[in-house]
Formats: C-alpha cells, structure tokens, sequence
C-alpha cells in the first residue's frame, strides 16, 4: 500500500500541538472524530490541501472497508484450514508447495501394515511457499498411501503426517517435501511413472488438505 | 453277474479301502525316514515366541529334538540368528520385547548382537541394519539410507561404503564374498530379487515381482526365495523358489494353498531346506511363529495340502516328505557341533 503524502503527516503533527483537550487520550473511541472535526470547521487552511487530505483519508477507507468486506466473505465461504499451513507443513522439509494432484495412476496396493510401501503421485505445482522444485509438475513419494496422513507415522518413519485422509485426483495438498528420496526412505516403491527418466521425486513429510482446490 | 466278478470284487473294494491308510503309512514312513536321515547332521537354531510374549533363541537337532534354550530375556526378543561362517559365533537382533517384529523389514528393528556360538558373552553393535556376515567372518555387510557399509567386526570401523542400488531390505553376502543379494526396487517393480557383484557395484535382476526374504545357496550360485506368483486367485500364496544368481530361469521349491511359505534356508551341503508355512502372510513374526519344516532338495517341488489350484501348475511336483519342525521363523542350520567346547 502506498504511503499518504507529507502535509498528512504535518496536519497530525499540528493536531498534537493543539492546546486543547485531546478527547482520544481518555477516549480512544473519538479519536477518529477529534481528528476531523477540526479539519473540517477550519476556514483558513489552503482549501487544494484540505481537499487532497480528504481525498486520501476517504481512499484509504474504501480500501480498509473493501478490504474488510473481502477477508469477511472469505472466512465465511471458505472452508476451515483452506491454506492448510497447520502442523510440520511450514517447518519440516526443504521445499514447501501447494500443488493439485493430477491423477492416481491405478489403485493403491493392499495390505497396508504387513507391506509398507510409498507410491508415486503426479502434482501441478501452484504455489511454491518455500525452497524451489524442478518444475510446475512434481512427482512425489507418499509412505503408505491408503493410511490418513494423520496416522501414517510409524516406528520407522515417524515424523510424518498431515490432514489428508485420502488421496484423490484434483485435490490440492499443501506438502513439506525433501529430497533426495533414497536419502530419506528405504522401502519398496510403486512408481508407474518410472518410463520417465530423469525425473525428481520427491518424499513427502507432511500432506495437509487445502480444501477442493486452489 | 458273472461268479468270477462276484469273487474279485469284494476283494478289489478291501484293497481300495486299504490304498489311502496305506498311502499315508508310506508317508510318515518316508517322514520317518527322512528324520532319520538329518537327526545327527548338526544343528538348527532360531527363534520360537514365548507365551509370556518375547522371543528366544533355541537350538535343536535338525530333525527337532535336543530342544534348549540359548537365551531366556524376557524383556528382550532375540531375532533371526545366523552363525559366523566357521560356526564359532553367532549374530542376531536384539528387540525390545512388546515390538511387533516385522517380517520383512526386521533388519532395521532393534540392535545387532555378536555372542558366541551359543549366545553366551552377548556384545551389542549398534544399530547396524541387517548385518551379515562376511565370507570370513571378519566383516559384516549392512544396509540402511547411507548405502551398503562393510564395516570391520573387530573395530567397528566402515572398511567400505557402496550405493544399495535400489535395495531396501534383506541384504546377504554370499559365501564366496562375490555377491549380494536383497530385495529391491527396479524400475516400476518392487519386490525384486538382485544380486550384486560386491567389487564393481553391477546389478542383475535375479526374480521379478513380489519376492523376498532371499538367501544364498551355499555354491554362492543359487538363491532362495519367497514369491506370490501372479498366477493365482485373489491375494494368492507365498511360494518358496530358487533361481540361478543370473536369473536366467527359476523354479518353485515348496508350496502349498493356505500357506505362505517364508524363511528358507539351505543346509550347509545344500542338500535339505528349511522353511515356515504360515496360514497368514508374513513369516509369523508378527504374531507366534509358523511351523517349521524340512525337506530334501531333490524331492522337490514339494506341494503340501490338497492345493488343487497348485497342483495343476506343478503336475509333477511331489507330495513329499516333509519333516514337521516346532513354531518357530528364520531358522539357521550348522554342520558344525556348536556344543562340543571348542
């Protein structure tokens, strides 16, 4: 936001010097009021300044108010946790997005819990929040996916987690990734996106949901 | 009808109603045989679950008897012994008792141990995931994210340190010190069987699609396995298999519909093989063990059980014999008398 103009902050500082009574100092609700009543009644000012101080004061009230009205409408239409930023999700990890799941290449295998897996999911990158990825696509590697992220933590990989119960495509997660990943876990792997060379996965640490989509 | 029917038949239906008590007499003769055949050939040890919830050591005869215990701690469960390659000292995981041993990630389930042939004068190592012996018994082999370390028994110091191309879990060392094996992530496929030349760092693919648990044969040219053969309905059963190091064919040693077959291990000749048979899958570390069993080689494939769905794979496999052994998992077998004081 820009900052108003000098004879602003000179008018302020000519209210503080004004001998009478400053109503705000016992009132913090007249404030507002005992800063324009004077401006207002005076008659000897330069009326182009007086005009130009008005102008910027109603200004900077139409933007607080419209942007009051915003943040209302968004607190009430959208859904809790709609940036999904709670948990590890901003601290753990060297790279933190907000990225749409593009697709779910083939079911997930069964029997979590007597075979642990990761499995490879394809994401569109929208919002890069911390670190840098390869790409606007990522490929990331989910421990167990068939298990909500809030109870995917295990005696070998403990420091997982998240708010996703379920993996579906079109989703938006907000994710703490690392690399690399054979740095990070040792375990078997479905990847069905393996004909792609050279590509990067990713090993996600924390999966928070963000709603149904960015 | 004819009096020469009349006379035969009543006689022909006597033989028919002896066939299956005779068929099963010849069975538990060829079982009794067999135990017969491996009583005096060294010893077996492993690890068998206590009702009061840990695991320890015990040591048997290979047919089964001369049961003893080699640890008694009940606030620790001993897993997955294995004997130094002259047999003079032993390896096994030590876990706190009350964690679910998992059967095939164990390796990297508490801390490994080295003691004597008989468990006595334990000394705790570390970590060290699934440490193995070396062919001489002064290294061991582990593998965790850092890779593959050869790491000096005596010192304690890494001699080594490899990429683990693509291996996860169950890394062994061959007996002639050329070779790994473990199981593996290649390309889209987990699960697989690799062996890898210990010098150059080559890998070849020895069995594709859900294997585990590998081990070598003691010519360090054979290997074998657990697989779940796709060929099945529904979930379907583990299998045992063998397969040359270089993949080039392989063939089921043991299987048996409602049974998953884990733990196979060769006798030192490599004439006999170990295994459990687990009605759920894993190898019974999870819960109490499975029951043992022993077989020759050369009898197999071996299918146990009615097992129709196998049997039609495998026209020419054998019924047996089979030598049932107590509940126990990861069994380990020596030639060598680890009792006589040496």
């Amino acid at each position: 936001m820009s900052r108003p103009p000098a004879e602003i902050d000179s008018e302020i500082m000519s209210d503080k010097l004004d001998p009478r009574p400053d109503p705000a100092a016992s009132n913090p609700m007249a404030a507002e009021s005992s800063a324009s009543i004077p401006e207002k009644s005076s008659g000897t000012r330069a009326s182009g300044s007086e005009n130009t101080m008005v102008r910027w004061t109603l200004l900077g009230l139409v933007i607080l108010a419209t942007a009051g009205v915003g943040l209302a409408i968004q607190m009430k239409f959208t859904p809790a946790g709609r940036y999904g930023d709670g948990g590890q999700v901003t601290t753990a990890g060297s790279v933190e997005v907000t990225a749409t799941l593009v697709e779910l290449p083939g079911e997930f295998l069964p029997n979590d819990g007597l075979y642990n897996y990761a499995f490879v999911l394809k994401y569109k990158v929208d919002l890069v929040h911390r670190g840098e990825t390869t790409g606007d696509t990522i490929y990331v590697a989910h421990y167990n996916p068939r298990k909500p992220r809030g109870k995917v933590a295990d005696e070998f990989y403990a420091d997982l987690g998240g708010t996703v119960t379920r993996f579906r495509a079109g989703d938006a997660q907000r994710m703490a990734l690392t690399l690399p990943l054979d740095e990070h876990y040792i375990g078997a792997i479905v990847d069905r996106y393996h004909k792609i060379d050279d590509k990067t996965v990713y090993w996600a640490i924390w999966t928070n949901a963000t709603g149904s989509g960015w | 009808m004819p009096a020469v029917i009349r006379t035969i038949l009543p006689f022909s239906l006597v033989l028919l109603g002896l066939a299956p008590q005779a068929l099963t007499a010849d069975k538990a003769d060829a079982v009794a045989v067999l135990r017969k055949e491996v009583a005096g050939r060294g010893f077996v040890v492993t690890s068998v679950k206590q009702p009061r919830g840990d695991w320890d050591l015990v040591l048997m005869r290979p047919d089964g008897s001369q049961r003893r215990k080699l640890t008694d701690t009940p606030k620790w469960s001993e897993a997955a012994p294995r004997w130094s390659p002259d047999s003079r000292r032993l390896l096994y995981r030590r876990i706190k008792t009350g964690t679910v041993i998992s059967h095939d990630r164990w390796g990297f389930q508490g801390e490994l141990v080295l003691a004597d042939a008989l468990g006595r004068n334990p000394r705790v190592l570390g970590a060290r995931p699934w440490g193995c012996w070396s062919p001489d018994g002064k290294q061991i082999s582990c593998l965790s994210l850092k890779g593959i370390e050869i790491i000096d028994v005596a010192t304690g110091t890494i001699r080594r340190r490899m990429k683990r191309a693509g291996y996860f879990q169950q890394l062994f060392w061959s007996p002639d010190g050329k070779w790994f094996c473990g199981t593996a992530n290649v390309g889209g496929e987990l699960w697989t069987i690799v062996r890898m030349d210990v010098t150059s760092g080559r890998w070849s693919v020895v069995s594709r699609f859900r294997n585990c648990t590998p081990d070598w044969f003691p010519d360090s040219k054979h290997v074998i396995f657990s697989n779940r053969p796709a060929n099945q309905a529904k979930y379907g059963w583990t299998q045992l298999w063998m397969a040359p190091g270089d993949g080039s064919s392989r063939r089921m040693i043991y299987g048996e519909d409602g049974r998953h077959i884990y733990g196979g291990a060769l006798s030192p000749d490599g004439r006999y093989v170990l295994f459990t048979r687990c009605p759920k899958d894993g190898g019974g570390s999870e819960r109490d063990g499975a029951p043992g069993g022993l077989m020759r080689l050369a009898d197999a494939p071996i299918i146990g059980g009615k097992s129709p769905a196998l049997r039609k794979q495998h026209p020419d496999a054998h019924d047996g014999p089979v030598l049932p052994l107590l509940d126990c998992w990861e069994p380990h077998w020596t030639f060598v008398d680890v009792t006589a004081s040496r």
